[in-house]
């Protein structure tokens, strides 16, 4: 059987790859903006989507920049998620991004590609979740910035044609005491039953979430469960899991009440490790 | 910008040679590797979802699964194949310590061996284990593999 055509476009500019998949659009193409491209190859392989073209973002500049710019750090959305661990300027990023996928598809998925991705299984996200961040988007009119939390709402909200090139944040982030667990039902490379990323300021533990529901979350009822200093960690990780305003995923990895269930010890192992226990 | 609509010839560096061959845009770097064209077989089609391991090839020195690569994003990038790495110290390892059984998945096993061993001065057990856990051998043989992979990198100065 012929695989279907799908045409290919590499802007180097923001302006020429909106400016591509518009028109690309308009032509009735149902264009795809491409990053790593696993995800996309995946569904259309299974049938599950169709584009007729792709408009490939990694040939822009700033969409390929990974650096330290004084106070602060910038992680373009083609970088993938193997240079963002070997680099290691934010060590919560490099320690939820290093358990994706497996060591070769690393190399290949980005973080631009997996904070898109339509999968409910997003983990490179969950560190932007917990601090302020500054996203780069690409528009028709260039590139804009907007807070990365009015950005993410379980998934990235964004118009149709305009795409993720890049996040900012303070390079004080990476001296916060963090951890990041991934729990698998078994196998160490697999879909995670679910995703923690935490980390803590003065006294507030913050909490992000993948994997346990449909989409990445974060709440502050959570946070502040989980921040109650004179409960123990397993009573704070029990009111916490109770506190989850999302329903849990039941499939083939776990049942809901599984999920819970690791959920509530993982939270409880993270308080322990974030208030200087062992 | 590069655009490409339809069959393209496209220059590819493959295993040390330069070839120019005709592509469409929407070929996976495995199928540009395995057809008439090319004609490398090293790079074996599996689960083609990006989760055996088995179509591994390497680019500029990285481990890529080719079934998740289109072939036109890989102009202009160094392409190494099981191919070419004929007689040299991964595969000579492979054959020492009867690191295969069925062979359908070693051809990927000895190019993440190899892509380790380019980009790890120092390998150690768990460094080894985390780069082959990209790849399944059905035949369950991954001690002989794990050995394998050990000898090459003390035989080339990467072991500790």
């Amino acid at each position: 059987m012929m695989t279907p055509l799908m045409a290919y476009y590499r802007p180097s500019t923001v302006t020429e790859a909106v400016t591509t998949f518009r028109q690309l659009r308009q032509d009735g193409h149902h264009p795809a903006y491409w990053s790593g491209g696993t995800e996309i190859l995946t569904r259309r392989r299974l049938h599950e989507i169709y584009p007729g073209a792709v408009v490939d973002i990694k040939g822009i500049p700033e969409v390929g920049q990974h650096a330290v710019h004084g106070r602060d750090m910038i992680f373009g959305a083609g970088i993938s998620l193997w240079e963002i661990a070997r680099a290691d300027y934010w060590p919560l990023l490099t320690a939820t991004a290093d358990r994706v996928a497996d060591h070769t598809s690393r190399v290949q998925i980005t973080l631009g590609g997996n904070i898109a991705s339509h999968l409910p299984y997003r983990e490179a996200v969950l560190p932007w979740m917990l601090v302020d961040a500054t996203a780069w988007v690409g528009t028709i009119k260039g590139i804009q910035t907007r807070p990365f939390c009015k950005l993410f709402d379980g998934r990235l909200v964004l118009a149709d044609d305009e795409f993720l090139v890049a996040l900012q944040v303070s390079r004080d982030v990476a001296s916060f005491p963090y951890t990041s667990r991934k729990m698998t039902r078994r196998d160490w490379v697999n879909y995670p039953l679910v995703s923690i990323s935490a980390t803590k300021d003065v006294h507030t533990i913050h909490a992000a979430f993948s994997g346990y529901a449909l989409e990445p979350f974060r709440d502050d009822a959570i946070d502040r469960v989980l921040s109650e200093e004179d409960l123990p960690y397993a009573v704070r990780a029990e009111r916490a899991v109770a506190a989850i305003p999302r329903k849990a995923i039941s499939d083939i990895h776990g049942s809901a009440a599984y999920r819970k269930f690791v959920t509530q010890y993982t939270l409880a192992s993270i308080i322990e490790v974030l208030e200087g226990g062992q | 910008m590069k655009s490409i609509t339809g069959a393209y010839e496209g220059v590819f560096h493959i295993n040390g040679q330069t070839r120019r061959m005709v592509v469409f845009p929407q070929d996976t770097l495995l199928s540009l590797l395995r057809g008439h064209a090319v004609s490398l077989s090293g790079a074996k089609p599996g689960c083609e979802n990006g989760d055996c391991g088995a179509c591994t090839v390497v680019l500029d020195g990285l481990p890529v699964k080719s079934c998740m690569k289109l072939a036109v994003e890989s102009e202009d990038t160094a392409i190494t194949t099981v191919e070419g790495l004929y007689d040299t110290e991964v595969p000579k390892q492979f054959l020492d310590k009867w690191a295969f059984q069925c062979g359908y998945c070693t051809s990927g096993f000895i190019l993440v061996a190899y892509a380790m061993l380019l980009n790890t001065s120092r390998v150690n057990d768990a460094i080894i284990t985390e780069w082959l856990r990209s790849n399944v051998c059905r035949c369950t043989g991954y001690q002989e593999i794990h050995e394998a992979v050990w000898a090459a990198a003390n035989a080339r100065g990467n072991g500790t």
